[in-house]
This record gives C-alpha cells, sequence and structure tokens, in this order.
C-alpha cells in the first residue's frame, strides 16, 4: 500500500487552500497537499466588531480616484469630502460619468482610491488587507445594483444564502433568515424561482435582501430603479426609506432620478468627480 | 465559506453546462481508462507469464552447469558425476541428478521412428529428484535394472510399450571421423505427460543409464547437475554454497531468478505502456486548463458580484479548484469502471487472437504450457485503483490551478461591469 499517494488523495479531497497569492505556483501547490484543515480559521471576525468608535458611519477624506485610461488618466473623483450620520438617507445626484458609482465603490471598499482615505464605522479602510476588504463588504455594508447583479444560477433563497455561507452561518440559521428576509421585501412566494423566473422589481427585492443578509448597517445603492418602469421604481424607493425609517438601517444611494429626493434626509449632486451642491431631501417617507 | 457549500455550488455551475462538463470528463475517462486496462491487462499477463514459466521451472529445482568466472568464461570445461558429492554435503540439498543429452532418432520393432533427445540419466537419482514427479503409464522403476533398459518419455501415440525394443541412432566421434551407430534398448516404462523442468524435457524423450550414455560417448564429462533442495526459499543461499564449492567455476541456475528477471522485464514494459497512456492525461488536464479558461471568461460577472457581496480570493479559488475536484472523481470513477470493462473485453479477445501461434508456441520440445489454452485474466490491484483515482484528480486540480487564480484575482469592479 502506498501510504503517501493515498496522503495526497485524502488531502485533495478535503481540499482546503490556504494560500498566499504572492507565493510561486509550485509553492502553492504544496500548500494545498500538506495543508491540514483548519476548522474555524474563517469563523472568527477578522476584527472586533464593537470595539470602534465613531461619530460618522461612513467618512471620506480628499478622495481621489483616478484610472488610466490608455495614455490618457482621467479623474473620476476628485478631492471629494463626506461625512454620512448613522441612519441617514443620503441621496447622491449626477448624470453618468459624474464619477458617483466610482465614489460609491469607493465607499464600500469594492475599490480602493488613488488618495484620500475612507472611514467605514470608523474603520480607516486603507489599513485594511485584500481579506479584511472583503470582509468588510461581507458584514458592513450591503450593495444593491442597477442590473441586480443576482447569481443567474441559483434560486432567490439562494442568493440570499450566499453571503450568509460567505460568513460561515450554519445552514439552518442561513435558510431561516434568507426565508425572513424573502417575507420582509415582499417575496415569500417566489423563494424557489431563479432570477430569470422573476420581474425586474422582483429581481432587486431579491438583491435588496441580499444585501441585508449579514446585518450591516449600511445600505450602498447604486441606481437601484435604473432598470425599473416607473411604478416598480417607486415601490423599491419605497422599501428603501422604509428599511431605513424601521431599521435605522444608513443609505446612500446614487442615480438620476429625481423621486430619490423626494424621500432622502439629504441630497448632494455631483458632477465631474466633485460635488457641486448639496441640500436637504424631502424627507418624505412614501413616493408617489 | 465550508466545503459543503463549496461543493454544493460547484455541483450547481456543473449540472449548468451538462454537455461541457461530460465533454471534459470524457476526456479524463479516456486517460484513466487507457492507465487502468494497460495495467490490469500487463498486471494479468505477468501472472499469466511467470505462472507458467514457474510450471516449467520448478522452483526448487537449480541446475548446476559447467562455466563461471566472471564473464561466464575460463571455468571448468565439463562436469563430473563425482562433482554431486560435492554438492550433496551442502545443507539444503535433497538430491542431486547428473544428466548428459543430445539429439537421436529412435525405431520401434515395427519400423516407427521418432526424432527425440536422448538423455543419459542414472534412474535411482532421477527417481530421487523427480519420483514425485514422474507416473508410469505402462512398466515402473523396478524394470529399470539392467543397462540397455529405458525410459520412454510421454507421446500421444507411444512408440513403444513396457518390454518393447528400441532401437536408438546416434552420431559418434571415432578418432577423427563421426559415425551413425545403432544401439538397442528395453524399454522399462512409459512415462506420464510430466512436461518439462528447467533444461530437462520429459515428454518426447528417451532416458538411458548414464554408464551407458558415457560408454557410448566414450567420455566422464556430464552436461550439467540437477540439484533438488528442500526449501525454494533457500535457493540463492544454497546456489552461493555450490558455487563456492567449485571455487566459482561453476554456473548455477535459480529459477526463481529467471521469474524475477521476467517479471522485472514485465514491469519494466508496464512502465513504458503507462508512461505512453500518461499522455491522454496530460491531453486531458490541457483540455480543463482551455475550458477552465473559457468558463472563468464566462463567468466573470459572477466572480465580481461573489466579490462584491463579499466573497474572499480564496473562497473563488476553492471554488473553480473544487469543480476541478468534482471533474477528476467522475471522471477517475467512470474511466476505472470503463477501463475494467475494456481490460476484461480484451482478455477474452487476445487469446483467439494468438491462438494462431499455438502452432509454433506449444507443442515443441521447449514449448511453454505444452499446447493448453491460453487464458488471460486481468488483474487490478487495490492500490492502482487509489493511484489512478488520485492521478485523475492531481491532473485535473494541477490544471485547474492557473484558470482558478485568474478567476480569484480579478478586480471586482471591472468584473462586475464585464459583459
Amino acid at each position: 500500500m502506498n501510504y503517501e499517494s493515498l496522503y495526497v488523495f485524502v488531502n485533495f479531497m478535503s481540499l482546503r487552500v490556504i494560500y498566499d497569492f504572492d507565493s510561486p505556483l509550485c509553492f502553492q501547490l504544496v500548500i494545498l497537499m500538506t495543508q491540514p484543515i483548519q476548522a474555524d480559521e474563517a469563523i472568527t471576525p477578522l476584527f472586533d466588531y464593537q470595539s470602534q468608535t465613531f461619530k460618522h458611519i461612513i467618512e471620506a477624506q480628499n478622495l481621489e480616484r483616478t484610472y488610466q485610461m490608455g495614455t490618457v488618466s482621467v479623474r473620476a473623483v476628485r478631492g471629494v469630502n463626506l461625512q454620512v450620520p448613522q441612519g441617514e438617507f443620503l441621496t447622491i445626484l449626477g448624470v453618468s460619468g459624474s464619477g458617483k458609482s466610482t465614489l460609491l465603490h469607493l465607499l464600500g471598499a469594492l475599490d480602493q482610491p488613488t488618495a484620500g482615505k475612507v472611514f467605514v464605522e470608523g474603520l480607516d479602510l486603507s489599513t485594511l488587507s485584500h481579506n479584511q476588504l472583503a470582509d468588510v463588504r461581507l458584514r458592513r455594508v450591503g450593495f444593491v445594483f442597477q442590473f441586480f447583479n443576482l447569481m443567474p444560477q441559483l434560486t432567490a433563497q439562494a442568493n440570499i444564502e450566499l453571503p450568509l455561507k460567505f460568513s460561515e452561518v450554519p445552514t439552518a440559521n442561513a435558510h431561516r433568515r434568507a426565508q425572513e428576509l424573502l417575507e420582509k421585501v415582499g417575496l415569500g412566494d417566489r423563494r424557489h424561482h431563479i432570477p430569470a423566473e422573476l420581474s425586474g422589481g422582483e429581481q432587486q427585492r431579491v438583491a435588496i435582501a441580499r444585501a441585508l443578509a449579514n446585518n450591516p448597517r449600511i445600505i450602498l445603492a447604486d441606481e437601484p430603479t435604473g432598470n425599473l418602469d416607473t411604478n416598480t421604481g417607486a415601490e423599491i424607493i419605497h422599501l428603501l426609506r422604509n428599511l431605513n425609517q424601521s431599521q435605522g438601517l444608513t443609505f446612500i444611494v446614487v442615480g438620476h432620478d429625481t423621486r430619490l429626493t423626494t424621500v432622502a434626509d439629504r441630497v448632494i449632486e455631483m458632477r465631474d468627480g466633485e460635488f457641486v451642491a448639496e441640500r436637504e431631501g424631502g424627507g418624505q417617507v412614501t413616493v408617489k | 465559506m465550508k466545503m459543503k457549500n463549496i461543493l454544493s455550488l460547484a455541483f450547481t455551475n456543473m449540472r449548468r453546462r451538462k454537455t461541457r462538463t461530460a465533454l471534459t470528463t470524457l476526456g479524463i475517462v479516456v486517460g484513466i481508462m487507457a492507465v487502468v486496462s494497460i495495467s490490469a491487462l500487463s498486471g494479468g499477463f505477468e501472472g499469466q507469464i511467470t505462472q507458467q514459466l514457474s510450471q516449467g521451472l520448478d522452483t526448487d529445482i537449480l541446475t548446476v552447469i559447467p562455466g563461471g568466472g566472471i564473464l561466464g568464461g575460463g571455468g571448468l570445461t565439463s562436469l563430473q558425476m563425482n562433482d554431486t558429492r560435492l554438492i550433496q554435503n551442502i545443507t539444503g540439498v535433497e538430491a542431486t541428478l547428473g544428466i548428459s543429452q543430445t539429439g537421436t532418432t529412435i525405431y520401434n520393432e515395427t519400423g516407427g521412428t521418432l526424432d527425440t533427445r536422448l538423455i543419459g540419466v542414472n534412474f535411482t537419482n532421477l527417481e530421487a529428484v523427480y519420483g514425485h514427479r514422474l507416473t508410469f503409464s505402462d512398466g515402473d522403476w523396478n524394470q529399470l535394472g539392467a543397462n540397455d533398459s529405458c525410459i520412454i518419455g510421454y507421446l500421444n501415440d507411444p512408440i513403444a510399450s513396457a518390454g518393447d525394443n528400441v532401437t536408438a541412432e546416434v552420431l559418434v566421434r571415432v578418432g577423427f571421423s563421426f559415425i551413425f551407430i545403432n544401439v538397442s534398448f528395453i524399454v522399462g516404462g512409459v512415462l506420464e505427460e510430466a512436461g518439462q523442468s528447467g533444461m530437462l524435457p520429459f515428454d518426447r524423450s528417451i532416458f538411458i543409464p548414464l554408464d551407458t550414455y558415457q560408454d557410448l560417448f566414450n567420455t566422464e564429462a556430464i552436461d550439467s547437475i540437477l540439484v533438488r533442495i528442500a526449501d525454494p526459499q533457500q535457493a540463492d543461499a544454497i546456489a552461493d554454497e555450490i558455487s563456492e564449492a567449485f571455487e566459482d567455476q561453476v554456473l548455477v541456475i535459480v529459477p526463481s531468478a529467471i521469474i524475477d528477471t521476467v517479471s522485472g522485464v514485465f514491469n519494466i514494459m508496464e512502465v513504458f505502456l503507462l508512461a505512453i497512456a500518461s499522455i491522454a492525461l496530460l491531453v486531458a488536464g490541457i483540455s480543463i486548463l482551455n475550458i477552465m479558461l473559457v468558463t472563468v471568461m464566462e463567468r466573470t460577472r459572477e466572480i465580481g458580484i461573489m466579490k462584491a457581496i463579499g466573497a474572499k480570493d480564496r473562497t473563488i479559488l476553492s471554488q473553480f479548484l473544487s469543480e476541478a475536484v468534482l471533474l477528476g472523481v467522475l471522471g477517475g470513477v467512470i474511466g476505472i469502471i470503463v477501463g475494467l470493462v475494456l481490460a476484461y473485453g480484451m482478455g477474452l479477445m487476445l487469446p483467439v487472437l494468438f491462438s494462431s501461434f499455438q502452432g509454433g508456441f506449444g507443442n515443441g520440445d521447449f514449448g511453454f504450457g505444452g499446447g493448453g489454452s491460453f487464458t488471460l485474466v486481468p488483474v487490478l490491484a487495490p492500490e492502482t485503483i487509489l493511484i489512478a483515482m488520485s492521478f485523475s484528480i492531481l491532473v485535473s486540480v494541477i490544471f485547474a490551478i492557473y484558470p482558478a487564480r485568474k478567476a480569484a484575482k480579478l478586480d471586482p469592479v471591472k468584473a462586475l461591469r464585464y459583459e
């Protein structure tokens, strides 16, 4: 009996890949074959949730983001300063190309600024590792996109369970939580449908439920009504405002749908990567 | 993300592209099938050959022939009957038999002829060494006292029976000339079929007393000494002692060493064939690489989504690697089954193809298996199955590492914009 091959075999079956991306391929292979299973490695949070103190739940200081498009550099975000208190519904208005989506990506740890700093719940994102940034996206902020961005092969239920599985919530709990969230966004009866079988409004509701999965206190929405008809759009805005009011969730919503301003606590206008105007929003609880 | 969840997502993804999954798996199946069927067939073939060899080469019989020295030359030019005493004294030796042989033609009383071997032996010694193996269909050991008695080896249609006279025509040297002389013998016994032992063919042979043989050819020398030992495990040690007793002037042939050599040749052949079969696995690996790269490109947006909602690079990496593991397991299992079926099928086919060689293979004096039927039962060791399985998974994973890393390193913002 060749125990060495058995060892390799067993290790592949228990495939637990711990690796460092900068190490050479052959080294990774060796690690791949020899690394024992580390049971509670990812369950421990990467940093302590409660110990951070903050004045603003999200803060941006002199934020810059420059893209290199061939030989031309494009300054998508130019020295933006922003403070968002907890529980605020903030709408950032701007035409496409104004840099509002880029700003949203920077605030949500999806993209890294060229200069300046972002603080999420008092945490300086520039000090975090690649994996810690992923954890910020997983537990601290929820994203809602214009094109819903649901996993096409997964049912509504499974789409919501996905971030719960990333954070290693036990299966039964994840299942229950996804069900509760579907009820909350009014889709209790559509759990087993895949995105292609759902209308745009329904898909966006699933996306919102998914953003809420790991109980973040911040929701970042990128033109959430941009791909919906007028009525459905209004329903979605209503749902967002409702979550903001009932759960005290902080919302930063970018877009050019003016109805977003009627529910917002504050409205900021953005043009060419800069904030050009700021005013109080309509503060309404419902939209027509 | 837990292994269970990663695997279930991998299953979902594989089901989504059934044709692609099936075709990728097919590549691995072909590779593993080739490896498994080759090692099963050559395992069976080797077993068959060594079994037939060990039937012909009794493992408890050593053959001592003159020669030796470093290059086999310069040793004794001949052995003599007295030399058996040197061997007889060695512990573990049960009996010895000095033999000399040559070609002859024998005639019976009714004019029938047979080309055969004329073998000079001491009948008492023959019985001591091979008594357990030889039985008479006619006559017995007791009728073999006289100088002109003989034993006739097995023949389908016996040329003579006990009590008959046979005449052997032999070529002898007198001075500078060669002449044929006829010698008459009385048949003391006719043997049952006994095959062959080392260089000693029993069937189609005529055994005469060694003294008569030596008188006939005017010589004191014998060709070889056959040594029966008590324990075949001791063969090498006893062979060494015999060599030492003759100051390394003789060559001792150990049958198990011959079987080992043949086994070794088969192992080399198997390794060579497996090396060729692994090329199929390599090709399967490259097709996995190719398909995985396409899959990563197709799923760029999904990878972006997963990263945006908090998936770590490692999660994406293990996602793709576990799909590769599943492909490897699937391909491995199917490949092993198909490979075994193929091996058994060929095991049935090959003997039919080989049967055309039977005439030239089995019926001669020195043929293996004595014209018996040739069967081939594939032999696959459990560890071979395990090794084939690990290989299947190993190849799949190795070739998936590059695409999986590529997927894991995608920039989420760019991936989300990918159409």
